[in-house]
């Protein structure tokens, strides 16, 4: 599974810098961090009001890394 | 059909402004029409001139439903997930999609969590890239009905349950759309009264035996 690039595909077409999209995936043994980095204008866009896309993101991955039984974790630097 | 012109330092810049103004980055999606290429006076000297661009743009956008279809095949394609889009409809104001999956238990998630986080993702995706405001609906295995009758019987089980003992229950959280459900359900019910508590994501309903949570006998 590829994690960075299913994160990079739903937050490219969510911000307006997308080629400032840099995702940065540190494999552990029994989890994965993926680490987002946008610009300080996109960062709402990511995160949304209340945290509601930053969730929907991380649902997505989650349910996506299910059958492997890894945990993946997002985290969205600033 | 909706024009709008802007003006900016080359033809360029202009562009840029006016596909930013309406919320637009895929240029193909539009029809631009150069006015006035601008001078730029040389060192500052002469008579510079900005450049004006008119940008044609169609609001009722036929290819939204390709769109969706581009994008959500291509999300669930990433995410590793089989899943084919089985029927889209579109309408003036919603893009009804239904997927077929023979993981479908993955796509829609612990009550429908992953399917919701799915459907806002993609009207996120799809608003922010082509600028529609057009509502969009997933479905799979026609889950929405399922769930839907699933809760109607809950809340009337529950209700019943609250009128033989006399005492209040509160539900677990649930999204606006399955607390609206269930209020509807049991408006006409006038053994019991319904109401939202909590705040945000953790928002629940509660039912009460009529006239003990008003106060008022």
């Amino acid at each position: 599974m590829n994690y960075s690039e299913l994160v990079g595909y739903m937050v490219k077409a969510l911000v307006d810098n997308p080629e400032q999209v840099e995702i940065r995936e540190i494999e552990g043994e029994k989890s994965t961090i993926l680490e987002l980095k946008v610009t300080k204008e996109d960062i709402g866009k990511v995160i949304g009001k209340h945290g509601r896309i930053a969730r929907a993101i991380r649902t997505i991955i989650n349910a996506s890394a299910a059958k492997t039984g890894k945990r993946v974790v997002l985290e969205i630097l600033d | 059909m909706k024009v709008i012109e802007a003006e900016g330092r080359t033809a360029d810049d202009a562009k840029k402004k006016a596909l930013a103004e309406l919320g637009i980055r895929d240029a193909s999606v539009v029809n631009i029409e150069v006015m006035d290429a601008g001078k730029s006076g040389i060192f500052g000297f002469g008579v510079s001139r900005p450049a004006k661009v008119r940008i044609y743009y169609n609001e009722n956008n036929e290819d939204v439903g390709d769109k969706v279809k581009e994008l959500l095949t291509g999300l669930l394609e990433k995410m590793g997930i089989d899943g084919q889009i089985q029927d889209l409809k579109e309408g003036e104001a919603k893009v009804y999609v239904e997927l077929v999956s023979s993981s479908s238990g993955l796509i829609i998630g612990k009550k429908g969590k992953t399917l919701e986080a799915l459907q806002f993702m993609i009207n996120l995706m799809i608003n922010n890239t082509t600028g529609s405001e057009k509502k969009i609906i997933l479905d799979i295995e026609s889950y929405r009905e399922k769930r839907e009758k699933i809760l109607r019987k809950m809340s009337r089980d529950l209700a019943h349950k609250v009128i033989r003992s006399g005492r209040p229950l509160t539900l677990e959280p649930m999204n606006p759309f399955e607390r609206r459900l269930i209020h509807l359900t049991l408006q006409n019910d006038r053994r019991v009264t319904t109401k939202s508590e909590g705040q945000g994501i953790y928002r629940k309903i509660k039912i009460s035996p009529a006239g003990k949570s008003s106060g008022k006998r």
